[in-house]
């Protein structure tokens, strides 16, 4: 009978969704609260605050039982509330489950504890996620908030865990905080702490290896313009994995197991160990077929050889994986002398900070007599020697292929495309005074970095207009001048606010010639460049260079560097024709030559009373992918710079 | 047999010919799907025994069409209190009809669709869903689907455009000959509608039914006024039942309405005991019969969040007011009724009353009687021969204020057992005013400004809103944001204000500010090119006038704005542009430039004088905003004397 009972129990708390009693899910709220019982002083300058978060404590327990692993996560904030504001966004809690919610108020120094089912919504169809409110807050209020949440999985020989990266910065300041790990015996944690976040420490007790981080004084977190927030946030980053002993394979192998904790980054000897695995699956049929064709292609050169590997093995459509085993396959196959590159983006905090194996790129560098070609799998578009911008300038590892057993790894920085002429326009335009209409006639060809992200925003784009294609799909149907025209044509109109283009051709879609631009002409109608002035008429020229982005008017000093993507350099070439019986008068206001620390801006205008022709040249460079922060206000006077240009105004007189 | 399972070659030309020249009349919208047929019925239950007597069975069936080789149509029910999808059947294969015989009843999926599911309101309305999933062009499917009631006065109107096309609609009420209702057409002109009335046989049920075809969806665009006001539409009123030969009445007068209104206050127990502390401290200090009420109506503005509960029969029956006191929030009848009772405690002579928002069509406004007339709770206030309306929901306004969304509304306010019928008065044009005069000065080549902006009536109230609830640290960012309107040639830098948690209500909000112009003047050898159009859009006007329906503005107001120029020494005034001047009952506007030796002016007064504009005047909105549109671009020229 009891044994009966202990199975209806068992059903039941697992049928609900619940792996632990009542019992310790309050004992875990009671270490939790009793945490964040003591004094925490505000700093003055954080007294107009919205909210101040005076103490977090967060504990994830990762926790083997017969049958399954869990993974809990306890986490109590204690918050004053400073302003309406925040009085108003903790006045309702959504989607919470009672049972694993907590709250607690102080108010005029009484510590009180809410009574959750009372608070919670009942009428809600929702058999365990309810809405709350909570009743009598008011600014200066102390509001303790718990919650715990569980995630439960079958036990098997071993199981990973996702990757998690944890900011410690939220959305209002914070006085301190506690995180903590607990990972029962078989639980192995990969574990770092970046950008001048205190690192973990550790200890064992009882059979648990416990890591703990305390933190204090941070700074409520606002993403900004540009950031990226993996760059300079402090944060830490982790990966669990639970091995079943005896039973550990290769990809648990990454972290070595063996320490059970592991706050370095990765082990390289492993990875490259990994290749070995790839090279197993060496006779696929694709490479056989690819290998076929190129050898009929003999009279080609060396460095032709590797671009048509690049695209052959792409348009093979394979994945990442098969991609980079089938393009060293036949870098093999040719006798090419290549070396492998394992390397990180810049979000990631480069290959020496990485913990998530996953998030490690493999690229290969084969060295030609006079060059190096790189090679590398990132979107449909890329080409050889084209790489992502995330990468360029980061530190990466190299080994060469040839010696497997060798496991020294030397270092070696990823190059960065030259950002000189990446974008070129040329505008012809042609003016109607009468109807107030402006033609514009652009040619734009695109290089380097500037090609592969106009070619990725068409791919990216038609791939949100016809979301059942396949990538597969993109490349037979779309990969078509015509199509390729109509989706181009429709990202263009986007592009211009919503002005309709009226002719669109695709010139060149520069498939196998890097060195050939993405180069296309549109023709649209503008109707609003032109005011009148009695019956002279002024012209907002600067509207023909384009949208110009901006900068928050608030950010005028920023303490963290930017990341910005990549540097760049546009050039823009217009030829305006003037209608006879007027002539541009102002244009001393359109002559500009800037320079600083991050880029350039020239601006010049010349009239040619012969031809009544304006020829404007606009041209403007990002020298840097990353801004330091002492390079900041220089960024921002740039950008200022940039956008005036683009308000700016040309009186046609009446001659 | 296949004459049975399918359909006829004859018939699916015809109705696919009907379908073509459905889809022709809109070919502006896109469709997948479209219905052939679409039928509800209505029939109707008594069970005396019940405290809701009378329960409604509502009755949908459908014929859903692919307009292309695949397509998806989904039947949305939407259920609100006491009342629930029962059974839903569709055709097991395409082009099959539903054989009830062996029907089994199918998985529906509902889903709350309160507007803030997120936020601070919550009701139980839920949109209960079925997929019919078609294969093959023109195909069909069809589906059936049954609502419960459980209480008739829920019930309250059905509006006939669908989510997609619908050759023929149909709406049947089988009534039975103890119940006595009404319906009541609204929005109709435009429909080509056949109503019959049948009697059925021996059970003396009249059967009557009101065909529409042709249906197309209806619009819902950004800034559109409620359903009611254009949507076209039968509302319902249920006015009795027989039983026993006996006759109760279920809302035949307003009387009725106002009595079941009347029966969930009594409901309600209200703790005034536990108040009193509250209100002693409220009132301290105040001697005047009008502080005291100013300091109660304040008090529960600043202090009572609004939070909805309006689940079940909560969305009827307020909250006791000590319930609200303590817990700090509450929905607009838990504040009203809170606001009530304290007001009694002083003695006075404070009422509930209940209203329609102008969300509601005036069509309604107690005209009938119909759980759909209102929407809302305010308190009402007989005080020196007058009666006050006191809204606490509408936090920062000053007593004697009434927002714009209940000016001219009908009230029903308690009166014992009786009721009383009001209407609110209706507020001037330029009561909602923001005032802007801006000096503009050339300092070395470079246009120097200083404004000073007020917001009074229901501008200043929003505005006001907006910064309480705005966090601390982030009010300078916003307002500077507000006060450019992202306009980043003007580069302020000082503001003072007197927007603040604990501005006064009877104060005007100031603005006062200094900022550079950039990109705003040409200079040449011999003259100057100004514009003096550089200040705030007006939100109203960058609404596109290419819309179908009504245009919501929320309240009248005026933006009255004056931008004066110095007229730099040596210069004098060339050309300026002609005014524009434009009136229709909905919206006016008036711009102009005057000038004298030393100062320009340009004057810019828009004022709309309703909270809608109406189709009638989309052709004058559409001009206005042109010739408005051509004078602001429009330079001023002025030459070296």
């Amino acid at each position: 009978m009891k044994y009966l009972v202990g199975v209806i129990l068992y059903v039941v708390s697992n049928t609900i969704g619940y792996s632990f009693s009542q019992t310790q899910l309050n004992d875990w709220f009671e270490k939790g609260i009793y945490s964040t019982k003591n004094q925490h002083e505000i700093p003055t300058s954080w007294q107009d605050a919205s909210a101040v978060i005076l103490y977090k404590q967060v504990q994830h327990h990762y926790v083997e039982t017969q049958q399954k692993c869990h993974y809990v996560t306890v986490t109590s904030r204690k918050i004053k509330l400073q302003d309406y504001a925040s009085v108003i966004r903790f006045t309702t809690f959504h989607h919470v489950d009672p049972r694993l919610f907590r709250l607690h108020i102080l108010k005029n120094n009484t510590f009180h504890t809410l009574n959750i089912d009372s608070i919670a919504i009942a009428e809600t169809k929702s058999p365990t996620l309810k809405k709350m409110v909570v009743p009598d807050l008011a600014i200066g209020d102390i509001i303790f908030i718990q919650h715990i949440k569980v995630t439960t999985r079958r036990k098997e020989s071993q199981l990973t865990f996702p990757p998690h990266i944890h900011l410690l910065s939220y959305q209002y300041p914070l006085v301190a905080q506690h995180i903590e790990y607990h990972l029962d015996k078989n639980f192995y944690i990969n574990i770092k702490s970046f950008n001048q976040a205190p690192q973990f420490s550790t200890y064992q007790e009882n059979e648990k290896y416990i890591l703990y981080l305390k933190d204090s004084l941070r700074s409520a977190f606002e993403p900004l313009l540009f950031d990226n927030i993996y760059t300079h946030y402090p944060l830490y980053k982790e990966q669990v994995y639970f091995l079943k002993k005896g039973k550990i394979k290769h990809t648990c192998e990454l972290i070595e197991p063996e320490k059970h904790i592991n706050t370095s980054p990765i082990n390289y000897q492993t990875a490259q160990n990994s290749f070995k695995n790839y090279t197993k699956k060496l006779n696929r049929l694709p490479f056989r077929v690819i290998k076929k064709e190129l050898r009929q292609l003999h009279l080609i050169s060396r460095k032709e050889l590797v671009y048509l590997i690049h695209y052959k093995v792409k348009n093979a459509s394979l994945s990442e994986r098969d991609y980079y085993t089938q393009v060293r396959l036949l870098l093999n196959y040719f006798k090419f002398d290549y070396d492998i590159i394992i390397a990180s983006p810049v979000y990631e905090g480069g290959i020496d900070e990485t913990v998530f194996f996953s998030r490690i790129k493999w690229l290969y560098k084969v060295n030609l007599k006079n060059e190096s070609v790189w090679l590398m799998h990132a979107h449909e578009f890329q080409g050889p020697n084209e790489i992502d911008a995330s990468f360029q300038q980061m530190k990466a590892y190299k080994f060469k292929h040839s010696d497997a057993s060798n496991t020294e790894l030397t270092s070696i920085e990823i190059p960065t495309f030259h950002y000189k002429n990446q974008i070129q326009e040329s505008l012809h335009i042609d003016i109607n005074l009468k109807t107030n209409q402006t033609k514009v006639v652009k040619e734009k060809k695109c290089f380097g970095e500037a090609r592969e992200q106009y070619k990725y925003y068409d791919y990216a784009y038609a791939m949100s207009r016809h979301p059942k294609l396949t990538p597969e799909d993109y490349q037979e149907k779309f990969e078509q001048p015509i199509i390729v025209d109509k989706v181009h044509e429709e990202e263009t109109k986007v592009i211009n606010s919503g002005i309709p283009t009226e002719n669109h051709k695709i010139i060149s879609l520069a498939q196998t010639n890097y060195q050939e631009p993405l180069e296309w002409t549109e023709s649209y109608t503008l109707n609003h460049v032109f005011s009148p002035a009695n019956k002279n008429f002024v012209m907002s020229l600067g509207l023909l260079f384009g949208v110009q982005n901006t900068i928050d008017l608030n950010l005028i000093k920023k303490f963290k560097q930017t990341y910005i993507g990549y540097p760049k350099e546009y050039k823009q070439l217009l030829n305006i024709n003037i209608p006879k019986g007027y002539t541009p008068v102002n244009l001393e206001d359109f002559t500009i030559t800037f320079e600083n620390n991050v880029g350039s801006i020239y601006l010049n205008v010349k009239f040619d009373e012969t031809k009544q022709k304006l020829v404007v040249i606009f041209n403007k460079s990002l020298s840097v992918s990353i801004i330091q922060s002492t390079q900041w206000k220089d960024f921002y006077h740039l950008m200022d710079l940039a956008f005036d240009i683009t308000q700016k105004k040309l009186l046609l007189q009446k001659i | 047999m296949l004459f049975i399972i399918g359909i006829s070659n004859g018939q699916k030309t015809s109705i696919n010919e009907s379908i073509d020249t459905l889809l022709a009349l809109d070919s502006n919208r896109h469709y997948s799907t479209i219905l052939s047929s679409h039928e509800e019925t209505y029939s109707f239950l008594l069970d005396a025994t019940k405290e809701s007597p009378v329960t409604v069975v509502k009755a949908t069936s459908l014929k859903a069409h692919t307009l292309s080789h695949y397509g998806r149509y989904t039947h949305f029910e939407y259920t609100t209190v006491g009342s629930e999808v029962q059974k839903c059947y569709s055709s097991l294969k395409m082009n099959q009809a539903i054989d009830y015989l062996t029907a089994q009843n199918e998985p529906y999926y509902c889903n709350k669709i309160n507007q803030e599911a997120y936020g601070i309101f919550d009701a139980d309305n839920e949109a209960c869903e079925k997929s019919l999933f078609l294969q093959g062009k023109y195909s069909f499917k069809e589906l059936y689907m049954t609502h419960h009631y459980t209480d008739v006065k829920y019930l309250t109107s059905s509006y006939i455009p669908l989510d997609v096309p619908c050759l023929s609609r149909t709406i049947k009420f089988i009534i039975p000959p103890w119940l006595k209702m009404d319906v009541i057409p609204m929005n109709l002109p435009s429909y080509d509608v056949l109503k019959k009335d049948t009697l059925i046989g021996q059970t003396h049920h009249t059967l009557v039914s009101y065909q529409f075809n042709n249906i197309l969806p209806a619009y819902y665009e950004d800034n559109s006024v409620g359903s009611s006001h254009y949507i076209p539409h039968l509302a319902f009123v249920f006015k009795s039942y027989m039983y026993q030969k006996e006759k109760y009445p279920l809302f035949e007068k307003i009387q009725d309405q106002y009595n079941w209104y009347s029966m969930l206050l009594d409901q309600v127990n209200n703790d005034t005991l536990a108040l009193r502390p509250y209100l002693t401290k409220i009132i301290e200090g105040k001697s005047t019969e009008k502080e005291q009420i100013e300091a109660v109506f304040y008090w529960i503005q600043d202090n009572i969040r609004y939070v909805a509960m309006e689940n079940g029969i909560k969305g009827f029956r307020p909250a006791a007011a000590d319930k609200v006191c303590h817990d700090k929030y509450g929905d607009c009848k838990g504040v009203s009724n809170l606001a009530k009772q304290m007001l009694r405690m002083l003695g006075l002579d404070a009422r509930l009353a209940w209203i329609g928002t102008h969300h509601i069509s005036a069509d309604y406004n107690y005209n009938f009687p119909s759980l759909a007339n209102d929407n809302h709770m305010i308190c009402a206030l007989r005080w020196k021969n007058q009666i006050y309306y006191l809204d606490p929901t509408e936090n920062h306004i000053q007593f004697g204020e009434l927002a714009s969304r209940i000016q001219g509304r009908v009230a029903l306010i308690e009166n014992g057992d009786t009721y009383l019928l009001d209407t609110l008065p209706v507020y001037p044009d330029d009561h909602n005013r923001e005032i802007e005069n801006i000096n503009v000065q050339l300092k070395k080549d470079t246009l120097s400004c200083i404004g000073i902006k007020e917001y009074s009536g229901e501008s200043k109230t929003l505005l006001n809103r907006f910064l309480f609830e705005t966090e601390k640290s982030k009010i300078q960012s916003h307002l500077i944001s507000f006060l450019t309107d992202g306009n980043r040639n003007m580069k302020v830098d000082t503001i003072y204000h007197n927007a603040s948690n604990h501005l006064s209500r009877d104060e005007k909000m100031v603005f006062n500010y200094h900022y550079l112009l950039k990109n705003q003047l040409i200079k040449t050898p011999n003259q100057l090119y100004i514009n003096l159009n550089f200040d705030g859009k007006i939100p109203e006007l960058e609404i596109d006038s290419t819309r179908k329906t009504p245009l919501n503005i929320d309240f009248k107001k005026s933006y009255d704005h004056k931008i004066s120029f110095t007229i730099p020494k040596g210069y004098e005034i060339s050309y300026a542009p002609r005014a524009v001047t434009y009136y229709t009952p909905d919206f006016s506007i008036n711009y102009a430039y005057t000038w004298n030796e030393n100062q320009i002016i340009l004057n810019k007064k828009i004022t709309f004088h309703h909270f809608i504009v109406r189709n009638q005047y989309f052709n004058e909105w559409s001009l206005m905003k042109d010739k408005r549109g051509d004078f602001c671009k429009e330079y001023l020229i002025l030459n070296k004397k």
